[in-house]
């Protein structure tokens, strides 16, 4: 259940994201902290570590956002993958 | 005995001395006759500075701010070897992920976008390419700082492509700009068909034709040195991208048809 | 599993975390050391297209990388002759040009002094309007950074539908009396060579050029030649040392108008020593001069003794005398000349064009190639530089100058009227004879009150700054300001120094933003497509031409219907239903790019400046006319002009052959002018020529390079070159800021001793992209007779010292 602090750094000034921040408020796990000139303050608390990769990887794809930077991660107690993580058919490296 | 000797040559020295002192006097020091103009107002003959070359012209206080001081041109001539740290080829060299990805931030750092000829990180005086060539050809190593070899071949002009700071006059001014221009960024590794295969190339190899400018030699950029940098021939193990270096890419990579296999 | 109060204290640090990171944040500038380094399966969304550079006359090829919408990057384009991979530190940072974010992205009007948004459809129907209620009235001032399509749409609005010839461009200002020059001596215009001639001349000559920093790209392709062991001799003739004096063999240093006497000194010497091409010139030259009375471009012939004895005044002593080079240097020239073993190729650009003898020393520049046979093999060749990526393409070829119409024609001569009409299906009589205003009448006209006979009211500025870029900008730009009858459009992409006295500003997408073509200084004709979205309400140049037509088609404008009765943009879908797009939702439903080339093509074959379809532009990295199709339905570009062993127009049997010769007999004409000394000269009250001209790192009025980081960390600054000497004469010391005066008006610069050129006692050196330092407030707008492009090259100033004149001040 990793609880992660992240900063979103948006193209321009982040009060020209509204609708980027607007979708970003629906997702529950995200808190919204403070924003100043293009870069806005966020912590993540999600169940999974997938589900942190999911988040990520949408707030990645936000329009204007053009960077996303871990500012913190809390560590005590990142579990191993979820369950439905096996190594892909595909992957020879994790095949090995 | 000794002493006397010794007294004797000290008269002779003194002799010496006091005729060299008369002699100087009368011949040739400009004496204040009022007619000749004393060395501090003399003009400069440029003829005899331009055609000596060990004479350098002296400048008013006033212009030394802005006078360039350095070498004699007969010492600029010279060839100069500096001193440099001697290079073995067989050091272990293993860069750590977080050296690595260190190293390629500050390289970023350098230039707008991945694939863009990097700034020069200093101001030029309007020196001739030779002047580069010098530092930049082979690289060099002087007091902490690293000159980075050239990666392509010797091309004329090099600020045709490479943009300095600003000149001396103007490095105060403000030059920032207000852009959202955002530049390509570097590639981080390129693909391993396996564990333990060469990666390929993740760059362009246009301009970039020297690996060892980067990636090996005492003047390597530091971080991204290869760990086997005896070997010579780089590509032979490591594929670059046809897409990267504008080779003709086709959609299709074309293969015969099939074996036409009867099947009963 | 955490407890929830562990997990609240986790996230609040967290939080903080982040947050000191945000607030300490300022504005994020281009990839930073701290970015995130991308591996490249990330950047797979990467794709690559061709364009050519946006910046100068050169014509490089660059591959512009688009990912998720917006440039990311650029490289150059292997597969271009042009630039062979290579580009310029401009054409590298070309990308960013998009990005600044002053981008202009709302139509903006001006009331009561204070500038409002308005939309589009306002701002079309305020043009329409005023364009409706006084056509006659109304000038077009266009740009050689115009696409091909944006020209031939403004030049099919004005002349074919307006019946108004008030359309001229800026590159009136850049190439003009290289067209004259081209004209006089061929009969047509644009350069016979390319420049595959610089790979293959054993002698370089610059005349008034410094292609080292203006087109680097192209003396690098002669500089590098050097580096794999050839021997090129450059000889640079200026009147500053520069990058390009570094590399040359020789400096010639010149006194301005000196270029007029050397070539005639050159000539004189062919002539006096027997040592000119006499075969040449007997098959395929004439000789012609000035007439006495009213002076045109046609001339008068007049006979090989009638010119011997006219230059035989040329001396070598007189033209040192008059250009200050040593009558040995000029020896050294005519035996040069006189050796046809070697290969020559001369450069020029704005040094013998911003000239009020422009047409002179072109005609004699092309005079001394002539004479001497060093043309029409490759690397024998008189070769003329543009400075804007359409000035050729745009301006001299689709002809949106005062005087022409497309494909070489000129609005005096009937059966080119009638040609026109013919090709734009439009009544016959349509286009108006009388030849329009030019640039520097156009603005007088324009900035001259009504009551006093200014009889242009609306302008509409295009892909230009005539606020920073036109001479003696206080007469000619700044006298706008409070004629409240007058009214300036002005369409760009950033604010600018002609935005500032705008009444109605139009915000306009870019180079990749839109469809396009240029047309380079090779005869090269390039095309791209769209790549990214304009931001905001940004649109197309062209469209905002079409959608005015149209706005006065519906008023009811008999002028923008055809013979038929139908819009003279119509483009029908092909089930025959007119495709609406003056709506901008439908700009793009076709390529209108394509239809208009399509159209324009019509008219490139009467001059043999032959165009191949769009598509072939597609494929190509450009093709240099004429194009011609072969028996197996491929097109094939042609490199020499007038030269049989490249030139499918030059009748068999023969080895050259000028076939739009003005005297119709196939030949060429070797020019004679008189030397003339220039309109003002340094005296005792201005003692100082004033030169002004660009730096590498910036492009013209600056708009676009002041916008990228790199370019402009290297070049902040306009500044005042001078020479030590007259610095210390002055007590003026490096970076001090001083007051640059003439007769016209004043420009505060830092001066840089011995700058990035190192003029000689007596004159300074100022660039002209710094909109903040307006260095065309001193420049004279006294022009060239045949071509009216001003001399920005050369005027009289003096530098004043800011501290002593603040000190009289207060004592005053």
């Amino acid at each position: 259940m990793p609880i992660s602090g992240l900063v979103v750094t948006f193209n321009s000034s982040t009060d020209q994201h509204t609708a980027a921040i607007e979708s970003l408020r629906e997702i529950p796990e995200i808190d919204i902290g403070d924003a100043h000139g293009s870069k806005m303050a966020i912590v993540v608390d999600s169940p999974t570590q997938r589900r942190d990769q999911e988040i990520w990887n949408t707030v990645r794809e936000l329009p204007g956002v053009i960077d996303l930077a871990v500012a913190m991660i809390a560590f005590d107690e990142i579990v191993a993958l979820d369950e439905d993580d096996e190594p892909a058919e595909n992957d020879p490296i994790r095949k090995q | 005995m000794m002493h006397r000797l010794a007294s004797v040559f000290l008269a002779v020295l003194m002799a010496v001395a006091v005729v060299g002192y008369v002699v100087g006097i009368l011949d040739g020091v400009p004496q204040p006759d009022g007619m000749r103009p004393t060395a501090l107002i003399a003009k400069f003959d440029q003829e005899t500075v331009d055609t000596n070359p060990k004479l350098i012209p002296a400048v008013s206080y006033a212009e030394i701010a802005s006078t360039p001081m350095g070498p004699t041109k007969a010492w600029q001539s010279l060839p100069q070897a500096l001193p440099q740290p001697e290079y073995d080829l067989y050091t272990k060299i293993e860069p750590s992920k977080e050296e690595k990805e260190a190293s390629s931030k500050l390289r970023a750092s350098r230039r707008a976008f991945n694939g863009a000829p990097p700034f020069i990180p200093h101001p030029v005086e309007n020196t001739s390419d030779a002047a580069c060539y010098a530092c930049h050809g082979k690289g060099v190593k002087i007091a902490g700082l690293t000159a980075s070899v050239m990666s392509h071949q010797f091309l004329g002009q090099c600020v045709q492509c490479h943009a300095p700071m600003a000149p001396a006059p103007f490095q105060d001014i403000d030059a920032s700009v207000d852009s959202s221009f955002i530049g390509l960024p570097a590639p981080k590794e390129g693909i391993r068909a396996y564990q333990g295969a060469p990666p390929t190339i993740p760059h362009s190899r246009w301009m970039r034709e020297n690996c060892n400018a980067c990636h090996g030699g005492p003047n390597g950029w530091s971080g991204m040195e290869s760990t086997h940098p005896w070997r010579t021939n780089c590509v032979q193990c490591h594929a670059p991208s046809a897409t990267l270096d504008q080779m003709p890419v086709p959609e299709v990579v074309p293969m015969l048809s099939p074996l036409d296999v009867v099947t009963n | 599993m955490m407890d929830p109060k562990r997990r609240s204290f986790m996230k609040s640090t967290a939080m903080a975390a982040a947050g000191s990171m945000v607030a300490g944040a300022t504005s994020l500038p281009v990839i930073q050391a701290d970015q995130e380094v991308k591996d490249l399966s990330e950047v797979d969304g990467l794709n690559w297209h061709k364009a050519p550079c946006r910046f100068c006359g050169t014509g490089c090829h660059v591959q512009v990388g688009v990912e998720a919408g917006r440039v990311v990057a650029i490289a150059g384009d292997k597969a271009a002759d042009v630039n062979k991979g290579l580009l310029c530190v401009k054409g590298y940072h070309v990308g960013g040009i998009l990005y600044g974010n002053d981008r202009l992205t709302k139509p903006l009007l001006r009331k009561d002094g204070r500038l409002t948004e308005i939309s589009w459809d306002e701002a079309i129907e305020i043009v329409a309007k005023r364009i409706f209620e006084s056509p006659e009235t109304f000038a077009f001032y266009g740009s050689g950074q115009w696409t091909i399509p944006e020209g031939y749409a403004a030049q099919k609005l004005m002349k074919g539908g307006l019946a108004n010839n008030h359309i001229d461009p800026n590159a009136r200002l850049c190439m003009a009396s290289a067209v004259t020059g081209f004209l006089a001596t061929y009969g047509v215009d644009e350069p016979a060579g390319c420049y595959q001639d610089l790979d293959e001349c054993d002698v370089l000559i610059t005349w008034g050029n410094n292609p080292a920093e203006m087109h680097p790209v192209l003396f690098s392709r002669v500089t590098d030649r050097r580096s794999r062991g050839e021997t090129v001799r450059i000889i640079d003739i200026g009147t500053r040392r520069t990058r390009t004096t570094d590399a040359a063999t020789d400096y010639l240093e010149m006194q301005p108008h000196g270029d007029v006497a050397i070539a005639l000194g050159i000539m004189h010497l062919l002539i006096a020593s027997d040592n000119y091409d006499k075969s040449f010139v007997e098959k395929h030259c004439n000789f012609r001069g000035p007439e006495e009375t009213t002076p045109t471009l046609q001339g008068e012939q007049i006979s090989e003794d009638e010119f011997r004895q006219r230059i035989a005044r040329y001396t070598p002593q007189l033209v040192e005398e008059l250009s200050g080079v040593p009558a040995d240097s000029i020896r050294m020239l005519a035996e040069l000349f006189g050796n046809r073993e070697i290969r020559i190729t001369s450069l020029w650009c704005m040094g013998m064009n911003q000239h009020t003898m422009g047409t002179a020393i072109n005609s004699l520049v092309h005079g001394v190639h002539l004479l001497s046979g060093h043309f029409g093999r490759p690397g024998d060749a008189p070769t003329s530089l543009t400075g804007q990526p359409s000035a050729c393409g745009t301006v001299r070829e689709v002809g949106t100058l005062a005087h022409a119409l497309p494909g070489g024609r000129v609005v005096t001569k009937p059966e080119h009227r009638q040609q026109s009409e013919g090709f734009w299906n439009v009544p016959a009589g349509r286009i108006n004879e009388v030849p329009g205003y030019h640039t520097v009448k156009m603005f007088e006209q324009f900035t001259k009150p009504t009551a006093e006979g200014g009889d242009i009211t609306t302008m509409f500025v295009q892909v230009t700054n005539p606020g920073q870029t036109l001479p003696n900008l206080n007469k000619l730009f700044n006298a706008k300001e409070g004629l409240d009858d007058k009214f300036l459009i002005v369409s760009d992409v950033y604010p600018t120094a002609t935005t500032q006295l705008a009444d109605l500003i139009l915000p306009a997408a870019m180079w990749v933003e839109k469809n396009g073509m240029f047309g380079n200084s090779e005869r090269r004709t390039q095309q791209w497509f769209k790549m990214v979205d304009p931001p905001g309400d940004a649109r197309d140049d062209c469209w905002m031409t079409i959608a005015i037509a149209h706005k006065l088609f519906e008023m009811g404008h008999a002028g923008m219907k055809d013979k038929d009765g139908k819009f003279i943009f119509a483009i029908n879908a092909d089930d025959g239903k007119e495709i609406p797009i003056w709506e901008f939702e439908h700009y793009y439903d076709t390529n209108v790019d394509k239809h208009l080339f399509e159209e324009y093509r019509q008219f490139t074959t009467m001059k043999h400046k032959n165009l191949a379809p769009y598509e072939e532009y597609v494929k190509a990295r450009g093709l240099r006319w004429p194009v011609v199709e072969q028996e197996d339905g491929s097109w094939r570009e042609t490199r020499y002009r007038f030269s049989a062993f490249d030139d499918p127009f030059v009748k068999k049997g023969q080895e050259f052959e000028f076939y739009h010769s003005s005297s119709e007999d196939g030949r060429a004409q070797i020019w004679f002018h008189e030397y003339a000394p220039p309109p003002e000269m340094p005296d005792q009250e201005y003692p100082l020529w004033l030169c002004t001209g660009r730096v590498l790192e910036h492009w013209h009025s600056g708009t676009m390079t002041r916008r990228l980081a790199p370019l402009n960390r290297a070049m902040p600054t306009a500044y005042v070159e001078m020479n030590p000497e007259d610095a210390s004469a002055a007590n003026i010391r490096q970076g001090e800021l001083v007051t640059i005066e003439s007769r016209r008006g004043v420009c505060e610069l830092p001066v840089w001793i011995d700058g990035r050129g190192r003029p000689p006692r007596g004159t300074i050196f100022v660039p002209f992209f710094d909109e903040t330092k307006l260095i065309n407030n001193c420049t004279l707008e006294a022009h060239d007779p045949f071509s009216k492009q001003p001399d920005y090259k050369k005027c009289a100033a003096r530098v004043v010292k800011q501290t002593v004149a603040k000190k009289t001040k207060v004592k005053s």
